[in-house]
């Protein structure tokens, strides 16, 4: 049975794309949201009306690059790339990402 | 900076980035079909144009490019209806002309001091014939002259008469405006004739005949020695 889908927290998604990135290597839309979804234990699904203008959006802030390749099914796919830029906005992310973390923990732990 | 400058060198390639963006949809649908064992997804396109249109304009100016669109389509609509255009903007420009003209008047006559030092000192004088219906009446030269020894409110006083001439001197007669003024006038407003000399008293008092600026410009410029 599938646990009942959550959205993506606000501010999130490009964090969690370029980390897929970051471990996947170069991927493909569908590649990104498949790791996704299994990382988190389906409990995160990024659907493609998301996935995608985020996607387009990245690139034109130079995060990620595209280019167009086979897949191993032999379909022809646009890959994502993390650039330099896109590594440096992720450690960022992740880093602003931990601080709001910890705060939200620290009032949720006040008793 | 780096956004600008990426947005605008796929200006001319919009068309090749929708096509890339539509293959690259169906591509996704396709991949998660066969992952869920379905054959054909072509029934399961739905909603496609909507994605598109979010990532088309990732590489646009919506909002930019949203106001052009509605500036183009104002004024299609304006060029096919004319005649409810022109009333339109006839009535703003009346609107705007009236108020602006009303303004310029207020500010003239009513919020900006006059062009002289202190002038928030002086004050019009005149002098009302209770008898008579025409008010207020002009004042007679030595009455003026009167009235200026024996102020003591006053600082000093001086009148002046405006008039209107046929010069005749040049090879085309013109029409002159002359302000016949009392001796203490440029003493009274506190500035010296903007070009000139001031004349000694002639004529009973009542002399320093000065042509205003208006005929300066027109005529005397010409020949000012």
């Amino acid at each position: 049975m599938r646990s009942p889908r959550t959205e993506i927290p606000p501010g999130t998604l490009y964090m969690l794309i370029l980390k897929a990135l970051a471990c996947l290597g170069p991927m493909h839309g569908y590649g990104i949201a498949l790791h996704i979804q299994q990382r988190t234990d389906d409990v995160l699904q990024v659907e493609e009306g998301t996935l995608y203008p985020a996607l387009q959006r990245m690139l034109v802030k130079g995060w990620v690059k595209a280019a167009w390749r086979k897949t191993e099914n032999n379909r022809r796919a646009r890959y994502y790339t993390l650039t330099p830029e896109g590594r440096k906005q992720l450690a960022a992310e992740v880093q602003h990402f931990d601080h709001v973390i910890g705060a939200i923990r620290q009032v949720l732990a006040h008793s | 900076m780096f956004e600008w400058w990426r947005k605008l060198r796929v200006l001319s390639d919009r068309d090749q980035i929708d096509a890339e963006l539509e293959e690259e949809l169906r591509v996704h649908r396709e991949m998660k079909a066969s992952d869920a064992g379905e054959e054909s997804v072509k029934h399961r396109v739905f909603g496609s144009g909507l994605i598109l249109e979010d990532c088309r304009n990732a590489w646009r100016w919506p909002r930019l490019e949203g106001w052009i669109r509605d500036l183009r389509y104002g004024f299609r609509v304006m060029a096919r209806r004319r005649g409810f255009s022109a009333t339109v903007a006839l009535t703003l420009a009346i609107g705007i002309g009236a108020t602006s003209t009303i303004f310029s008047l207020i500010n003239t006559f009513v919020l900006r001091p006059l062009p002289y030092p202190d002038s928030e000192r002086l004050m019009a004088l005149h002098e009302t014939r209770l008898s008579a219906e025409r008010t207020p009446s002009r004042v007679a030269p030595e009455r003026l002259e009167d009235w200026a020894r024996l102020t003591r409110t006053f600082e000093g006083l001086a009148g002046y008469d405006l008039e209107t001439f046929s010069e005749t001197g040049g090879t085309v007669p013109e029409q002159v405006h002359v302000a016949s003024v009392s001796p203490r006038f440029f003493m009274v407003f506190g500035s010296p004739p903007l070009v000139g000399r001031l004349f000694g008293w002639i004529r009973r008092n009542l002399a320093s005949v000065f042509y205003i600026r208006f005929f300066w410009v027109n005529k005397l410029s010409n020949n000012r020695a």
